[in-house]
């Protein structure tokens, strides 16, 4: 190939690189999950620091104990040795180990069991993402797509106070044609043994209902402060989606304008018993039209009918 | 870290991040994964900002960090993808360059990691090779040989093939 096709196909190479990189639109930086996550690693690389110091110092004085009890011939062999009759004596009677005596000071006690409580906690497990359900509306494609996260030292309040547990969050993100996350809803905590219990969720009040119900507004994501936006919407669509248990056949979406319309339902992956409901409308605005969630069996009955127990958005 | 390294540390992020979702993208093939690399590189950053802001290079010092937060990205966790394609960008394009984007930053995932890199520093990031030697902590003439190998695997690429013709096509007809 010529010098001159060379240099075009590298020019080439540049174009397609940076059309490609421009495909993307990414979001506003997360710059508090970013801050967020680094402050807690330097915490645990702190504690995890602390543990090693003693660590470190018990097993430093492990070698004096070591050195007190056995160490009598290296240290007559430092001081040029007593001949081979030497070895045969015990420490307590080497002269050598007598003049090592005062350096050991060994303790009473090994010093190790400091190091478990201090374990630093795990990384977070990541179990993947899944695409849930995907489609056309009003010309714009969109992706429902789901993600796991186990994640450690997670604060739960509980009745009497707050634990710290480990708990797999489930992170339900609609993808827009910006390809960008938008978060449909976050949570959704369970016991890490039982990914499938995602209805668990400890701040809904139809837990073993529903949980995870939110509206998203599509692309919003993909905005420059987007926050500021308040009264726009990227593509004048938005979702009510969430999660429900599977007793439940139907979703009907009322809207406070007295319209309903059902939401679709989607079988939760395998070996997991919920399912996922969405249903995308027309709304120009950042903000929810507002509305209630009505849930049904297979028999065509509403479940909690009580109108203050459905879920609000 | 102090308000005023603060205010620094959120000025970067702002300005950088779409630009270091972007290079991210082309070094993973996937939308997602590019932001989960910068937002961990970013992290990284922040963990040792000062070393970065005293850099000679800022941006080089970021770009080491991300290279190696992707090499070891699959080794740490054990990623399990099945998020297909994102759709299609709304906005109305020009379906042959859209094929032929996509084909390129396939392409890229078939060359070794390092090759990628060397690519993507190059040729999006336009670092010198000086620059792209000290980001993959390796020699000048080792990127040269690497950029070498990987042109030569590009070259054979439709989508290149098409696009060099094209800029050869629009040099003949500027000249």
């Amino acid at each position: 190939m010529t010098e001159h096709s060379d240099d075009a196909q590298q020019a080439g190479l540049r174009t397609l690189l940076t059309g490609a990189a421009e495909d993307v639109l990414p979001a506003s930086a997360p710059y508090d999950a970013i801050v967020g996550d680094a402050r807690r690693r330097i915490r645990v690389r702190a504690i995890g620091g602390s543990a090693l110091s003693v660590v470190a110092l018990g097993a430093a004085v492990a070698v004096g104990v070591s050195s007190f009890a056995g160490g009598a011939d290296a240290t007559r062999a430092a001081s040029g040795g007593n001949g081979p009759g030497a070895a045969a004596l015990t420490p307590a009677t080497s002269p050598g180990a007598q003049a090592a005596k005062p350096q050991a000071a060994p303790p009473t006690t090994p010093v190790a069991p400091f190091a478990p409580t201090s374990t630093p906690a795990e990384e977070p497990i990541h179990y993947g993402k899944t695409v849930i359900a995907q489609g056309v509306f009003k010309g714009v494609p969109w992706t429902l797509a789901r993600e796991l996260t186990k994640k450690d030292g997670v604060v739960v309040p509980v009745p009497g106070g707050e634990t710290k547990q480990t708990m797999v969050f489930d992170d339900t993100y609609f993808v827009g044609p910006n390809s960008l996350r938008d978060r449909g809803a976050g949570g959704g905590g369970t016991s890490p043994d039982n990914i499938s219990a995602l209805l668990k969720h400890f701040s809904y009040p139809n837990a073993d209902l529903a949980s995870s119900t939110s509206v998203t507004c599509l692309g919003v994501g993909a905005m420059d402060n987007s926050w500021k936006k308040e009264n726009s919407s990227p593509y004048g669509i938005s979702f009510v989606s969430g999660i429900v248990a599977a007793k439940v056949a139907r979703v009907q979406v009322v809207f406070k304008d007295g319209t309903t319309q059902d939401a679709t339902l989607v079988a939760a992956p395998a070996d997991e018993d919920g399912k996922y409901f969405y249903l995308p409308f027309a709304n120009q605005s950042w903000h929810s039209p507002g509305g209630t969630l009505v849930y049904y069996d297979a028999q065509g009955k509403v479940l909690k009918p009580k109108q203050d127990a459905f879920s609000q958005f | 870290m102090k308000n005023a390294e603060a205010a620094e540390f959120h000025d970067f992020v702002t300005a950088r991040w779409a630009r270091l979702v972007r290079t991210a993208y082309l070094l993973t093939g996937d939308r997602h994964h590019a932001e989960d690399l910068t937002q961990t590189t970013l992290v990284r950053v922040y963990q040792g900002w000062n070393r970065v802001r005293a850099s000679e290079s800022p941006d080089a010092y970021v770009h080491k960090i991300m290279v190696r937060c992707n090499a070891s990205r699959f080794r740490k966790r054990r990623v399990t993808e099945h998020l297909g394609d994102p759709p299609d960008n709304g906005v109305a394009d020009a379906t042959d360059q859209v094929a032929h984007r996509r084909a390129l930053v396939a392409a890229l995932q078939e060359l070794p990691k390092r090759q990628r890199a060397v690519v993507v520093l190059r040729f999006w990031s336009d670092l010198t090779e000086r620059e792209t030697a000290e980001v993959l902590g390796c020699s000048t003439g080792t990127v040269k040989s690497q950029t070498h190998r990987a042109l030569l695997r590009l070259r054979q690429h439709p989508a290149l093939i098409a696009a060099a013709h094209e800029e050869l096509t629009m040099g003949v007809t500027n000249s």
